[in-house]
Parts: structure tokens; sequence; C-alpha cells
């Protein structure tokens, strides 16, 4: 049995503190029964991040996407996450801790989390992350693989990790970052705004990729993005724009949005990076014409791109992670990039600005 | 129309805010809905936060802004009015503790005053609005039905 919990819980506390433990039980009788343990460990947000899998075959499910920061095991774990699955294991989740009235909040659900404790129902994908800050875990229960969407293959775990690094003060948004190891930019936008776009095309020149859609963001101490997922996004149509992805038949799949994933790892492992200080912010959009050009921008509608998304999707950290978000833009200069038809101008204007601005050696107050 | 000593205040904790750069960001948690006030907005937003009743934030206005030719009350109260309606405030009590002109202090002469918009945001609406009906027991999700044929070790049998 694991570690028993202190008293004086509230009643939630305690019926979640049951479901944590039952559920650590059930993925370890899963491991018993597969007789195989599978450790694959991460560097995550400055922690060492270690996954215990049930079963060899959710490995691609939950790893590969991460390929790109996998170090090696040494001495213990800063942090690790237990995932089993009912279909390949037959051994299924606790009795729930919550109500039915409880999953009528998307997600997180409240009544269960507290500094210590995080508690995700996903219904669509018939996923439960259960974590504890305290006890250095969590446990994550799947029905099956093939009730999750191939959108966790190219990004697993998105509300844990999130909630995770948010312990060091990194946040979960929606944004592209490219750049040099002394300093990059976060590129954000609306969906379609072309910020897969604007990575990939830096996919081909000396700039470095952080990510092309999602990212951590350090708020504490100098801003800093972190990769999460080695994957890139691109539709079908526009994928002839970047021959050396069109060229790569192999570590892609095309997901139900018509995007075609790339596990980056596997075709530019040498241009990818774990992240970099944040020296501008870039509100992306299409000019429709052929050049690039930037120039400067208020940071109000960068907060409105990234602000909302990440406290209502993860309304636990939530009001933490509004503020700090704005503190860091506070912290640094945005530009308008508007990006033309020839994709090549993309990179250069970005190295251009980069050369402009200042080392970002400031850190936040 | 609203009057001039109503007191009104943020209605938190399901309302979050943050300003930069003359533009407020508000997050409706509850609803999923997100706003921008800009300008002359933002510093309306910002002397309610600070606990200013109707005329204070008329004064904080023409103090800040070029108001000629503007119907200042009016404009506030149609925007207090949207603030109101979309629960991002509540009316309050007028409390002892008078309201403290932050806003005002950093007044800046000569900036030409824009009636104030409420840009609303309802992309993320959605996500909250998910329908939980799911293949439930009595025992709850994610239990799936014991005549579902579904192959079961229960993990009880651990403990």
């Amino acid at each position: 049995m694991h570690e028993p919990l202190p008293t004086r819980r509230t009643n939630a506390q305690e019926r979640f503190d049951d479901f944590f433990n039952r559920a650590l039980d059930a993925q370890e009788r899963a491991e018993m029964l597969a007789g195989v343990s599978v450790r694959r460990r991460f560097r995550l947000a400055n922690s060492d991040v270690e996954f215990r899998l049930a079963h060899p075959a959710l490995e691609p499910l939950f790893c590969d996407a991460l390929a790109h920061i996998e170090i090696a095991a040494s001495g213990e774990p800063d942090f690790s996450i237990h995932i089993w699955d009912e279909s390949l294991s037959g051994v299924e989740a606790p009795p729930p801790c919550w109500s039915r009235d409880d999953l009528l909040a998307y997600g997180e659900i409240g009544e269960f989390i507290d500094a210590e404790r995080y508690l995700y129902v996903d219904l669509d994908r018939a996923m439960v992350s259960a974590g504890n800050r305290r006890m250095r875990s969590a446990a994550v229960w799947i029905r099956s693989p093939e009730h999750l969407a191939e959108s966790e293959r190219a990004a697993p775990l998105p509300f844990l990790l999130n909630w995770l690094a948010s312990e060091a003060g990194y946040f979960t948004v929606h944004a592209a970052s490219v750049g040099r190891p002394e300093g990059g930019v976060l590129v954000v936008g609306r969906s379609g705004a072309g910020k897969s776009h604007t990575a990939i095309a830096c996919l081909d020149s000396d700039l470095l990729y952080v990510a092309d859609d999602r990212c951590l963001l350090g708020t504490k101490g100098r801003p800093e993005s972190a990769s999460l997922y080695s994957t890139a996004r691109l539709y079908v149509a526009d994928v002839h724009r970047f021959p050396f992805l069109q060229r790569n038949t192999k570590n892609t799949f095309q997901n139900q949005d018509g995007k075609v994933v790339f596990f980056l790892n596997a075709i530019v492992p040498e241009r990818l990076a774990p992240g970099f200080p944040i020296k501008a912010v870039l509100l992306t959009q299409p000019s429709g014409r052929r050049d690039t050009k930037v120039e400067t921008a208020l940071a109000g509608s960068a907060l409105l791109f990234l602000g909302p998304e990440n406290a209502l999707r993860s309304p636990s950290v939530g009001r933490v992670s509004l503020a700090s978000l704005a503190s860091t833009l506070r912290s640094i200069p945005c530009f308008r990039l508007e990006t033309g038809t020839d994709v090549s101008q993309i990179p250069r204007t970005i190295a251009g600005l980069l050369d402009m601005l200042p080392e970002s050696e400031t850190p936040l107050p | 129309m609203v009057v001039s000593d109503a007191a009104f205040e943020v209605n938190e904790p399901m309302v979050i805010s943050e300003t930069i750069d003359d533009e407020t960001i508000i997050i409706n948690l509850a609803t999923g809905s997100y706003f921008s006030l800009k300008h002359s907005g933002a510093t309306i937003w910002a002397v309610i936060q600070q606990g200013g009743i109707l005329s204070d934030i008329a004064a904080t206005v023409r103090a800040r802004f070029e108001v000629d030719g503007h119907d200042i009350e009016h404009e506030i109260s149609a925007l207090v009015e949207k603030l109101l309606a979309e629960d991002l405030i509540r009316p309050k009590e007028r409390g002892a503790a008078p309201f403290s002109p932050s806003v005002a202090s950093a007044a800046r002469k000569g900036i030409p005053f824009v009636a104030p918009t409420l840009d609303r945001f309802t992309d993320m609406e959605a996500m909250l609005l998910l329908d939980p009906v799911h293949d439930v027991d009595e025992r709850g999700w994610p239990q799936v039905p014991l005549n579902s044929g579904h192959a079961r070790t229960t993990s009880d049998q651990t403990h």
C-alpha cells in the first residue's frame, strides 16, 4: 500500500485521496498482470518526470511526442505519472469520487482540486487523470487506446502536464516558439493565423524550433519558452510548401481535422531546441502578399490570445496563469508579423528582428 | 440609466481580469466568455475595480480624456449596463472606504475620448457546455454498465 495521508481532511479530500490511492494500486496491479513495466523519463519544465506505463503498447501513445525531451533515468524522478489501460490489463478504474453533477463542468473537477490535489475527467476520451503534489505522483486511467483521439498521440496529457508545470511557474500557451539558444520569440495568433506555418518555415533555416502550436511559457524570472511536444501540424494542402517535410513519408499521420501530424524528433532532431529566453512576442497573420514584414504592436492583443484559453481550459490554475502571463507580456516587446507567401522570408525576418533586440537578461521582479 | 451614486464591484471570483497597454482582458470563468475593453473602457474598469461610484468614473474619464462634445455620463452608463448584463460586475452597497483615485492621478491630458466598447469573444464557450450524458451505470462514470460484457478486474480486489 502507498503512504497513508494525513488526517483532518475535508470529506472531498478524503474521497479524492481514497480514489487516488486506489488508482495507484490499480496501475501497480495492471503492471503486475502485464508482467512488464515500462519506464520513460522526460525533462519537463525543469523537472524530471517519469512515465510508468503498464503496457508497452502505451509507449507510442504517450511518449512519441515527448521523445525530444527524453532523458536517461538517474536517481529518483521529481514526479512520476502512473498510466494504465483497462482494455489491455482488464483492471478498471476505481469507483469515482465525483458525482454525475460534477461532470457538468468540463474536465477539471474543482471540488477535488486544491494546492495538493488535481482531478481531470475527460469523458470524450474516456480518461481520468488524478495528481497529488505532496506524493509527487499522478495516476492516469484510460479505457482503451481506441477511445483516445489522435490528438492525444500528438499532444499527450495536456491538462495534467499544464498543472504539473504550473508549480514551477510554467503555463501551457497556444503559441509557437522559434529562435536561437540565446533568445527567441513567441508567436501567437488565432487558429489559422499561421503559427504552425511560421514555425515550420524556420525549420529550414538557422533558427531553432521549440513548438508550432503549443509550448510552455516560463513566467518566473526571465521569460522563456520550453518545449512540450515535438509534433508539428500542417493542412494537407500546405505540405507542398515545405519540401523537406513533403519528402518524409514516415513519422506522420493524418488527423481528423485534415492536418498531417509530423513527429519532428524523427525527422529534423537537430533543429529542435528544449527552449530559450523570450525576447519578443509576435502577433502573426498572413499578409496575402509575397513579402513578410514586422511592425510594433500592443501587448494587449497577445494577452487576448494567450490568457483566456489557458484560464478557461484549466481553471484550477487560471487565476494564477492570467496574472503571470500578463506580468510576463508586460516585460517583453510585442510586434505584428505579417507573413508573406515567400516562405524563406519568414525566418529571415524573425532573425533580423532578433538581431535588433537586446539580450533578455533582465529577470522579472 | 444608472444613477450617479450607484456602486459596483467586479463579480469575483468567477470574473478575472488583467490590463496591458490600455487594454483590459476580462474572463468570465462561469460562462467561458471573455472580453476586451480598450482605452476609456479600460479606465472605467479600473475605477470600478478600485471601488469608484459612477460619479468617480465620470470624473476620472474627464481627467484623462478630451471629452468635448461627448455625453460622458450616458456613455459610462451604457457600458456599465453591458457589464452588468454579462455578469462581469454586480451592484454593491457603498462602503465607508473612500474611492482612491490612482487611475485619475495617472491622468494624461489630451487623449481624445472614444466611446467604450465591450468586445465579446465566445469561441471557448462550447468547450464548457459539453453534454455529460454518456454510457454510465448507477456507480457513475467511468464504470461501464454491468451488462456491457466489458472485461473487468475490479481494482478494489487489490485491497
